[in-house]
Parts: structure tokens; C-alpha cells; sequence
């Protein structure tokens, strides 16, 4: 069977199934993607175990047959044929022969026996979410999750969905990120999705617009557009009630430019100290950043703001206002102080709302 | 007998023999996060990590796993898959893997945060894992008279308190220990600013009928902060109903708030009335044994141990809410993992320095004051360039309390004290503190100066 495919459409579908691929693999048989050819569509999936991509395309003629190759050399037999822009695709005894004028190479089939099948996700509920806005929110809690697995709930995102708004809430314990903006869903519902996945997911649909077809079950998460199907597992327990731990009354209120706070940490990092933290002194007309480093080096960066209330200072981590300074979504920054126990809160001036807790630093 | 099996132990069991039966990819791969959730009638429920794992050991390892068991135990029939959370059974500590390893610093009190969905109660907040003392033994008392007598003896069973002296770990467990002893009796916990929300809500979405049908189908209400409930009529009015509802059928009513219904501010005086007509109890400040016995339980609880004389520090110096002493045995416990090994009394003390109120509360002025009383020293002459032996250790000593108890830079301490060159201080700081490893009367005399400050 021969199958004519452009070139660059397969490239970019084998690259985006090998993202997950090759990921923390421990099986052999998850080095693997699955071709099948059925009914004129052909169809290469691949499975990490937490995240399967299915990618699907019509094609003129087929026979009904399945092959697993190795993914990696796939996608580096497709980069490095440059010279075409269709690649000849024929489906052998043993092997895929790859055609182009110039180039020719034959991958051998492998045992796909132990290559997992992707759950069935249809029987979940389905619904429309605009792109742009799922996008964003992800996009702007991510950061703030935890990195490890000892509590799976703080390395996941609480995403809701609930009264025409979605909440998206990621925290590591020392950080904490909520964004909430309105989105015409009838329904209501929340799951925790895994922050490794959710980065995952976010880089395969970064340039789909419109709206993304959904489904979900309590298990299962599953984003369907007209050519690929991302299915996700979903974390299994209960987010921690984040509410509780907001403080009120704050004492005092700084406002300055983002872009400002860019510019400062910029500098800053020249000469940041080993515990990467930073000294805010926020005084009634400007707000003075200063590192320290055990070499001898400091650095001070003042940039104009505006308060209301009294005057505070305390020191933060670096991360975390460059964290700040990337995903808050407005011009603005408005940082609130509410003791030293108690953690910052920066939030927006405009738009949707973004609402971002710091812990503080206890400097020795 | 069935309910003789242990299935941590069965499946430990079973464990090892799939391991030699299947590859060992397949093992670490499908295998790992496995665990029996649950036997029940014969039918082992294997919880697996997630839907794909499910999938794949029902499709490719039914009879094999299945086998196993019956081997490992004839009182098996069947075996099904359940996507279930895995616990390891390691203490869920926190690290920190940020770059910055060395961040010293209290998290966010999110940890223990679990609720169940139904009844909104946390799990952990059982009277089990409650420290009493003397400061809330009257308010456990009478928890557990309601726990014996729901709906009857004190109804409605009010505590109030400041912040964060476990008050809602009090009624919480009120609430798990009825569930446990009567299982048909129907819970539910909740806050005042959620039961505002709701309502609200329901008025606003014209589903009011069903919002009440939800709240006079519980045999327990607990309401926590009910201060929050704010002035408004509607609500107030709805509450109102609900309480009558409830007690009249004699279903048991529970509220915290962080002051006396007298002075809870804009709360109707049938409500108050209300409140006031079952049992009303406080909750203060732990005293320090009470501090001791929480410290003691929260470091065993995360599988941490310090030495006493840490203990005792932070127990004299920590004198704020439990909460604030459970954050900073959060914080010594995250760095005690992060450093895999044991903190020094300094390290300690450089942890809670912020929480200690005598920082706050006392000026400089008032320390030379209340030592050179002390030691029956003229006030001023601690200021004056005088070398008299006496003075000299007294200002010496004074210098050493204003760098180890307030923290004080060198340079200030010097500024203040009569305009001493830093040095002397660092001098003088350092003098006191060698002194103090050989000199058990100058350490009796310290702390006894320190008691003075409290």
C-alpha cells in the first residue's frame, strides 16, 4: 500500500506525538507510535500513560491495517528529508519505506503487543470552551504548581468551571496563583489536571483558535479538534480549600508598572544572592528592590509606585516576581502587605482577575 | 475467615510473585502504583493510578492477577480495577525544589486541607488528633457530651474564641465522631460566608425551595465563623427558619465564631437569643504545657523529632495562636528535610524570631531600664563612659539581650547605648555569650531577666 503525505503536515504530526513519546519512559513498547489505516483515515497515536495523542487525517486509499514504529527515528528520517515537499509512504511486509527524490529510508516494524490502548473518552460529558481562554488560563496559573509528586494534588491545576466563569488555581505551598475570567459554559463542573500535562497540552494546541471540543469523565480529560485528540489523565483527590488562607485587611497597597518590575529584575539578577530573594521596600512614592550575594555584590533598582496605606518591606523570591512580572494579565500590579507571617498578594488593576499569593522569605 | 485478610499483606504477596511471572518492564510499568482499595463478598478492588493503567491490566493481566490472588488467598472470587489515589504511606512533607534550596520561610497553610465532598468535613480534624489542655478542656468536654447526645443535651452548642485556637478543628471533630457513631445520622459542615453565598445564589437563580430542602434534610448542621453572617435581612431571616426547623425536630446545631453572640455586631436579637439558649463555651490562648503537648503532637504527627530543650524554646517563645505554632513546626520541619538532619537551637530561634512578641512590645530604653533594676544599677550610668567594673558587666549584659532576644543590628546597639563603637558591642555580645557555656549563675540570671519581659 503507497500513501502520498506532505511533508511538512507528518513532520509536524510526528513531532508533536513524539513530545510525550519519549517522556520518564519505562516501557519499550511507549517508544512507540501506533499507525493504523482504516476506512481511508489514517491515524498515529502515542501514550506516555498520562497523556495519549491521536492525530487523524483522511487519505485516498488504504487497506485496514495497523504498524508501531519507533517514534524518534520516524520523526528524524522526516526532519532530515528536506528536499520534498510529499514524502512517498509505503506500508510493506517489514518495514515503511519513506520516498522523497532524494532521500529513501526503510524503518523496520516493531512488536506492538505491549503498546497500551488509549481509553475510550466518549461516553464522558461534551462541551465547547473557547480556545483563547482556556489557553490563557492555564497558561498563567501553570507556574505556580508544585514540580514534585509527593501530594499529586499540588502538582495539578484545579480548573472550574461554574456560573459562566472559569476559576483556574495552582499553588506549591509557597505560591499560589488564581485567575478567574467569564466564559459562557452552562454548566458546572471542576477536575485537577497534571501540571506535566497541562504544559504538554498547551504547547500541542499554542495554534488552534476557536473553540475546542471537550469531554471528561471523573477520570479522563479530552481535548478533540478537527485533526487531533488529546486525552489526558485527570488527578484522582481534593484540592486543598484555598479560600481559607487568603488574608484580609491589608495594611497597605503598592501600585507600579509591570513593566518596570521586568526591567528591575533584569538588572537584579547580576548580582542575586544564593538564596535568589529580594528586599521590596516600598516607600510612599517609589519601591526599592535590592539584592545582596555572600561575594560582596548588591544591586538596588527604585521603581516609581504609589501607595495607599503604610509603608512596608519584606523579602520575596526572585522566582516568584518574575513569575509575577510574566503572568499577571495588565499593565499594572497592585501588591498588598498584610503582616510578616502572611503572604503578599499582587493583583491586577483591569480585566479579568488574577489574584497572586507570595510567601515571604525569613532572611537570616 | 475473609474479613481475616490483610490486603496490604496479600497484594505484597502477590506482588512478588507477578514480579517473577511477568517482564520486568511490564512490572514497573503497570505495577508500581498499585494497591488493594478494598476486599468486599470475595471481590478484590486493585486501585490503579489511572484509566490508562486500568485498561491495560483488565485487557492483558486479568487472569494472571486473578490467579495470583486465589493463590494467595481461596476466599477470592474476583477482581476488578478502580482508578484510586496511591498512598505510598510516606509523610507528605513539601520540598521545596525551587533553586533557591536554602528558602527559610513559613508556606501557606494549605497541607491538611482535605474536605470531604459530601458532608464538607476534614477527615483529619478528629478529636484523636486534638490536643487538650487547659485551654479548651471545658469546650471538649462538651463536644463530647454532644457527640453522646446529639440534638438533646446542648443544643445549639456554641464556641467562640480568637483565631486559630482550633476551634474548627473542635467542631469539625464533632461532626467526624457523630458520623462514626451514628452512621444514618446525615452531617454536613459549613461556613457562614458559604451558607451566604449559597443563598444568595439560590435567590438569585430562583432556587430557593430546593436550597432549603438541602439544609433541613441534615440531622447535624455545623456552621464555623458564624460572625460572618453579615446583617443581611434575607439571610439572616433564612437562618432564622433553618434554626427553628432544626431544633424543633431535634436536630443538633453547632457554630464557632471568634466572639460571644452578645457581641457578634448586627446580628438580629432573635438569633442571638437563639444562639445563646443552648451552651455557650470559650476557647483561649494555650498556656505552656499546653503549647509543649501541641508541639509534641504535630512534630510526631509529620514524623519529626527535636530536642526538648527546642521544644521548650519555642513553646516560651511562640505564645501567639496555634496556628501561628503550628506554621513555624511547618517551617523547622521543611528545613529539618531539606538539611537531612537536625536543626541547632539557633537555627531554631532564627525560624520563630519573628513570632516572638517581645521584639514588638518593648523598647531599648526600657530593657536598660528593667536590667540595671535588675542588678541595682543606676539607669543612667549605663549610658556614661564610666569603666566601673559593675556598670561595665551590666551594659555588657544588656548588650547581649538587645543582639540575642531583639535582634538588633551591632551598630544600633552601640548608637543607642551612649554612642559605642560596634565593635565594643560585638565585644561585649561575645564575652557575655562564652561566659554563659561555663557560668550557670549568669544563665539562671538571664532568665530570669527574660521573665521580666513577658
Amino acid at each position: 500500500m503507497e500513501i502520498n503525505i506532505e511533508r511538512k503536515n507528518i513532520e509536524d504530526i510526528v513531532k508533536t506525538i513524539s513530545r510525550i513519546s519519549y517522556k520518564g519512559v519505562l516501557h519499550p513498547a511507549l517508544k512507540l507510535s501506533r499507525i493504523n489505516i482504516i476506512n481511508n483515515k489514517f491515524t498515529i497515536s502515542a501514550t506516555n500513560l498520562s497523556l495519549a495523542i491521536i492525530v487523524s487525517f483522511n487519505i485516498e486509499n488504504g487497506l485496514d491495517k495497523e504498524y508501531f514504529v519507533d517514534t524518534q527515528t520516524l520523526e528524524r528520517i522526516l526532519s532530515g528529508m528536506i528536499d520534498n515537499d510529499k514524502v512517498l509512504f509505503s506500508f510493506r511486509d517489514t518495514y515503511i519505506e519513506l520516498k522523497t527524490k532524494k532521500a529513501k529510508a526503510r524503518i523496520p516494524y516493531q512488536n506492538g503487543e505491549d503498546v497500551p490502548t488509549i481509553p475510550n473518552i466518549e461516553s464522558g460529558t461534551n462541551i465547547e470552551i473557547p480556545s483563547n481562554i482556556f489557553k490563557k488560563a492555564l497558561t498563567i496559573t501553570l507556574p505556580a504548581a508544585s514540580t514534585t509528586d509527593i501530594k499529586p494534588e499540588l502538582s495539578s491545576l484545579y480548573i472550574s468551571f461554574k456560573d459562566n466563569t472559569i476559576t483556574a488555581v495552582s499553588t506549591d505551598a509557597f505560591q499560589l496563583i488564581e485567575y478567574t475570567e467569564e466564559i459562557f459554559i452552562n454548566k458546572n463542573f471542576y477536575f485537577l489536571l497534571p501540571a506535566k500535562e497541562t504544559g504538554d497540552i498547551l504547547k500541542i494546541i499554542d495554534n488552534i483558535d476557536g473553540a475546542l471540543s471537550v469531554t471528561y469523565t471523573d477520570t479522563l480529560f479530552s481535548i478533540k479538534t478537527k485533526t487531533i485528540t488529546i486525552i489526558t489523565k485527570l488527578t484522582q483527590g481534593v484540592f486543598p480549600d484555598y479560600n481559607t488562607i487568603i488574608p484580609k485587611n491589608s495594611t497597605g497597597t503598592v501600585s507600579f508598572l509591570r513593566n518596570d518590575l521586568d526591567l528591575a529584575l533584569k538588572f537584579l539578577m547580576q548580582l542575586r544572592s544564593e538564596t535568589n530573594n529580594i528586599c521590596i521596600d516600598i516607600k510612599k512614592d517609589e519601591t526599592i528592590l535590592t539584592t545582596k550575594n555572600s561575594n560582596g555584590g548588591d544591586s538596588e533598582y527604585i521603581i516609581s509606585s504609589s501607595l495607599v496605606g503604610e509603608a512596608f518591606s519584606g523579602y520575596v523570591m526572585a522566582t516568584h516576581l518574575k513569575t509575577l512580572a510574566s503572568n499577571i494579565p495588565s499593565d499594572s500590579v497592585n501588591l498588598s502587605y498584610f503582616g510578616a507571617q502572611s503572604p503578599f498578594i499582587a493583583e491586577n488593576s483591569i480585566g479579568a482577575s488574577f489574584k497572586y499569593l507570595m510567601m515571604p522569605v525569613i532572611v537570616n | 475467615m475473609q474479613n481475616d485478610i490483610d490486603p496490604k499483606k496479600l497484594w505484597e504477596e502477590c506482588m512478588i510473585m507477578l514480579e517473577r511471572i511477568v517482564s520486568r518492564p511490564n512490572f514497573t510499568t503497570w505495577f508500581k502504583q498499585t494497591h488493594i482499595t478494598k476486599i468486599d463478598d470475595g471481590v478484590v478492588s486493585v486501585g490503579v493510578p489511572n484509566e490508562f493503567a486500568k485498561d491495560w491490566l483488565y485487557n492483558k493481566f486479568h487472569k494472571i492477577i486473578l490467579k495470583t490472588l486465589v493463590d494467595n488467598s481461596p476466599f477470592v472470587k474476583n477482581v476488578e480495577f478502580i482508578v484510586a489515589k496511591y498512598d505510598s504511606g510516606i509523610n507528605a512533607k513539601l520540598v521545596n525544589h525551587q533553586n533557591n534550596k536554602n528558602i527559610s520561610g513559613p508556606s501557606l497553610g494549605l497541607n491538611d486541607v482535605y474536605v470531604n465532598k459530601e458532608d464538607g468535613l476534614n477527615p483529619r480534624y478528629t478529636f484523636e488528633t486534638m490536643v487538650v489542655g487547659s485551654f479548651n478542656e471545658l469546650a471538649n468536654a462538651g463536644a463530647q457530651a454532644v457527640v453522646r447526645n446529639p440534638g438533646t443535651l446542648y443544643n445549639p452548642y456554641f464556641i467562640y474564641g480568637n483565631t486559630g485556637l482550633g476551634k474548627t478543628h473542635m467542631i469539625e471533630g464533632i461532626g467526624n465522631a457523630i458520623k462514626k457513631q451514628f452512621t444514618d445520622k446525615k452531617v454536613y459542615y459549613t461556613s457562614a460566608e458559604k451558607f451566604v453565598i449559597e443563598c444568595i445564589s439560590a435567590v438569585q437563580n430562583k432556587t430557593m425551595n430546593s436550597f432549603k430542602d438541602r439544609y433541613r434534610h441534615f440531622d447535624v448542621l455545623i456552621m464555623d465563623d458564624i460572625q460572618m453572617i453579615g446583617k443581611g435581612e434575607k439571610i439572616q431571616d433564612e437562618l432564622f427558619h433553618l434554626f427553628n426547623m432544626l431544633y424543633e425536630t431535634n436536630k443538633q446545631i453547632v457554630f464557632s465564631s471568634d466572639k460571644h453572640p452578645n457581641y457578634i455586631t448586627g446580628l438580629e436579637d432573635r438569633l442571638r437569643s437563639r444562639f445563646s439558649q443552648g451552651m455557650i463555651v470559650d476557647v483561649h490562648e494555650p498556656d505552656y504545657e499546653s503549647r509543649v503537648a501541641i508541639i509534641r503532637s504535630n512534630l510526631s504527627k509529620m514524623g519529626v523529632g527535636i530536642p526538648t530543650e527546642s521544644i521548650e524554646y519555642i513553646a516560651s517563645s511562640v505564645e501567639g495562636n496555634i496556628r501561628e505554632l503550628e506554621g513555624n513546626i511547618k517551617t523547622i520541619a521543611l528545613q529539618i528535610d531539606m538539611k537531612k538532619r537536625n536543626l541547632t537551637l539557633q537555627e531554631i530561634k532564627d525560624i520563630i524570631k519573628n513570632s516572638v512578641k517581645s521584639q514588638k512590645q518593648v523598647s531599648i530604653e526600657e530593657v536598660v531600664k528593667i536590667i540595671s533594676s535588675f542588678y541595682h544599677i543606676e539607669n543612667d550610668s549605663i549610658y556614661e563612659k564610666t569603666r566601673r567594673k559593675e556598670v561595665v558587666h551590666v551594659r555588657q549584659i544588656i548588650m547581649y539581650i538587645l543582639r540575642e532576644d531583639f535582634n538588633l543590628s551591632f551598630p544600633f546597639i552601640g548608637q543607642k547605648m551612649g554612642g559605642k563603637d560596634h565593635t565594643t558591642v560585638i565585644h561585649s555580645y561575645e564575652k557575655i555569650k562564652k561566659e554563659l557555656d561555663t557560668n550557670t549563675g549568669l544563665m539562671s540570671e538571664i532568665e530570669r531577666i527574660r521573665s521580666l519581659f513577658k
